[in-house]
């Protein structure tokens, strides 16, 4: 799941972005209103973390003008204006989640998974494939009721087309999301997570469409 | 009794009223004096005419001295007691006189006249009659020698017309007082018009149905209304910067307190000292928001002119309920009059519906229900859920600042605290008691007047 972090405190940004890879979530970093604005309207993000008190250009009108071009990822306003009326302001202007600072980083992580889960259009906190269970709030997956162990890769890889599941997703969009936009993107490393994820769930857990990408059906 | 200031009205009605009294009453007493000197007047040029007649028909006699030769022409010089008489005075007394005098004579008070001045006197005639009389002392030769002439007339026809004019004077003074007073009755309302049309205005600030003293007023209060307008808007601006470096301080701590509590949970804290940086990064917190809302209620207090237009307020705070409590089907009804509008800031509306709302969302099944009436006068609100409810102690105790109920609900445990200061800054309430739908129902009631006066 691919995160975009828009936080002009440095080190807040850091331990932010440390917290959520440790979860297994991909990052990109802004840390001005415009820049975060330019990213969130040209990349594909999962979801998205916005400041309201930015340099250049002010978080509710970094989501006016998302909203405004039809960017609908789910956005949540994290922000030491706590008041109600600010509150119901940001909501209101196209965010989906509002966490005010001083927070603690599971707070953030679970309410990022339910905003994503949500966004999926998966009301429950659990998404099933068969035996395969992942739980978002956790971010454990188990088969059986036994925790199968991944690593980070595997995990984005996997969470990504749970969320997306009965869903075709190009080698394109699943890389576009497991990776950073600094990484440099070699879709054929796709092709080895689905691999090991293959020989760890299964083989018919996700079915290759040839020449355009992967799917988890759902059973 | 209070010692009040008696109002504009009454001054200048009292003003208007002793002046045209006054003016009138002078206006009188001088009509009646010119009138009176004026029919005196002709009825002394009368009785002169009828002396010169008298001596013109007055002729000198052997054996009186003097005789009247031939009546004099006005009638009543021969009917008794007529109130018109004429006589004739030797040095020794009365020697000729008027029929109409009949068995009386004038008295007349010794008196020396150069020939041919006239002189007047007041006596008393026959039956006691007020006469006016003139005489003329007129030198004859021969044996009438010196002789006073006197005509005098009954003066009580004088008295009886100016009676009569003084009558008719008075019934048209006063007319026309009235009319005077009720031009200045309607001059003074007319007047004062523009002064009730601004406190009006002022009453729509306070009841916060306006921002600002709309209207053209005369350009002798324009400047007040300009300086007040001034006012209030510099009311608001003190208010809304009070706010906001309150604020700007608050949130400006809260950033470095989130890195605080992100590093207690590296890896790179002892399990001990994260545990004091959490617990005092929460205390820092509550203190934070606690003086930050201490910083709102007081504000609130001398806010002129606010005003939240309760159904699109309650409309935004449902959709940000819905968003915040997404994982949780929970159906909230609102019913709000039309067009209701409360006294209070919107920041501080939102503050405390928000609350109120949040914690209905907390604590709730899957009910929650909101209505906000008019009751006489107050805007009020209640918002109701069917969650587990609370005992009596637990009602009293939810207004206790930094106390939850539940530690593994969420939140600050400022909640209630927070709308309960709001409420009292604006001079309202907050009661909870049970809900029909079986949780709690919390009442916020905000009076439309404000605390400071009331329009009476």
């Amino acid at each position: 799941m691919r995160v975009l972090l828009v936080e002009d405190e440095a080190t807040l940004a850091e331990q932010i972005a440390a917290g959520l890879e440790a979860a297994g979530f991909v990052i990109d970093r802004s840390r001005d209103g415009e820049e975060g604005h330019f990213l969130g309207d040209t990349e594909s993000y999962d979801a998205v973390i916005l400041d309201l008190g930015l340099p250049y250009l002010d978080g509710i009108t970094v989501l006016r003008r998302w909203r405004g071009a039809g960017r609908t990822m789910p956005v949540l306003i994290l922000t030491a204006r706590d008041s109600w009326h600010e509150k119901v302001e940001g909501l209101n202007a196209g965010a989906d989640d509002y966490l005010a600072k001083p927070f603690v980083m599971e707070e953030l992580l679970a309410r990022m998974r339910a905003l994503i889960r949500r966004a999926g259009g998966h009301a429950a906190a659990e998404i099933a494939c068969g035996p395969v269970v992942l739980d978002t709030r956790s971010g454990r997956v188990t088969k059986d009721g036994i925790v199968v162990p991944l690593t980070a890769q595997e995990y984005r890889v996997l969470s990504y087309l749970m969320h997306h599941l009965g869903s075709m997703v190009s080698r394109a969009e699943l890389t576009e999301h497991i990776y950073d936009q600094d990484f440099d993107r070699d879709s054929n490393t796709i092709e080895v997570f689905i691999g090991r994820l293959r020989r760890k769930f299964g083989h018919d857990l996700i079915t290759t469409v040839r020449g355009r990408g992967y799917r988890l059906e759902a059973p | 009794m209070s010692r009040r200031a008696a109002s504009l009205h009454t001054r200048l009605l009292l003003g208007s009223l002793a002046w045209i009294v006054m003016a009138l009453v002078a206006t009188g007493i001088i009509l009646t004096g010119l009138f009176r000197e004026t029919v005196e007047h002709q009825f002394d040029s009368r009785l002169a005419e009828h002396l010169d007649q008298l001596l013109a028909v007055a002729r000198t006699d052997v054996k009186d001295g003097i005789a009247v030769t031939q009546p004099l022409s006005d009638p009543r010089f021969r009917r008794p007691f007529s109130g018109l008489y004429w006589q004739i005075d030797g040095p020794d007394g009365p020697r000729l006189r008027s029929r109409s005098l009949w068995d009386s004579t004038l008295a007349l008070p010794p008196d020396a006249t150069s020939d041919g001045e006239l002189h007047w006197h007041r006596i008393v005639g026959p039956e006691g009659q007020d006469l006016i009389a003139v005489e003329r002392t007129v030198q004859y030769d021969g044996p009438a020698g010196s002789v006073r002439a006197i005509v005098a007339g009954d003066a009580h026809g004088i008295d009886e017309a100016t009676g009569h004019f003084t009558r008719i004077l008075s019934i048209a003074l006063f007319t026309f007082a009235l009319g005077l007073a009720a031009a200045a009755a309607m001059q003074v309302r007319g007047g004062l018009a523009p002064l009730r049309k601004l406190r009006a205005a002022l009453g729509a600030i306070r009841r916060g149905q306006a921002s600002r003293l709309e209207g053209r007023y005369p350009k002798e209060i324009q400047p007040l209304i300009d300086d007040l307008n001034a006012l209030v808007e510099h009311n608001s601006a003190v208010v809304a910067r009070a706010r906001s470096q309150a604020g700007d301080l608050a949130h400006s701590l809260k950033t470095p307190l989130s890195i605080l509590i992100n590093a207690s949970q590296s890896g790179a804290a002892s399990d001990n000292a994260a545990a004091i940086i959490r617990q005092q990064a929460a205390l820092m917190r509550r203190q934070i928001d606690y003086h930050l809302t201490r910083a709102r209620a007081a504000g609130a207090m001398d806010v002129l002119g606010a005003n939240c237009p309760v159904e699109m307020r309650l409309d935004a705070l449902r959709k940000a309920m819905s968003l915040l409590h997404a994982d949780k089907k929970i159906d909230m009804t609102l019913a709000v009059e039309t067009d209701l509008i409360a006294p209070v800031e919107a920041q501080d509306f939102d503050e405390m519906l928000g609350n109120l709302l949040d914690n209905a969302c907390k604590w709730a099944v899957g009910r929650i229900s909101v209505t906000a009436r008019n009751e006489q006068g107050d805007v009020v609100i209640s918002v109701e859920d069917d969650g587990p409810g609370l005992s009596a102690s637990e009602r009293e105790a939810v207004f206790e600042r930094g106390r939850r109920l539940d530690e593994a609900t969420p939140g600050s445990g400022l909640g209630l605290a927070i709308v309960r200061d709001l409420a009292m800054a604006y001079g309202g309430t907050i009661r909870l008691d049970e809900s029909p739908l079986g949780g709690v129902r919390c009442r916020l009631s905000l009076p439309m007047t404000t605390r400071t006066g009331t329009a009476s």
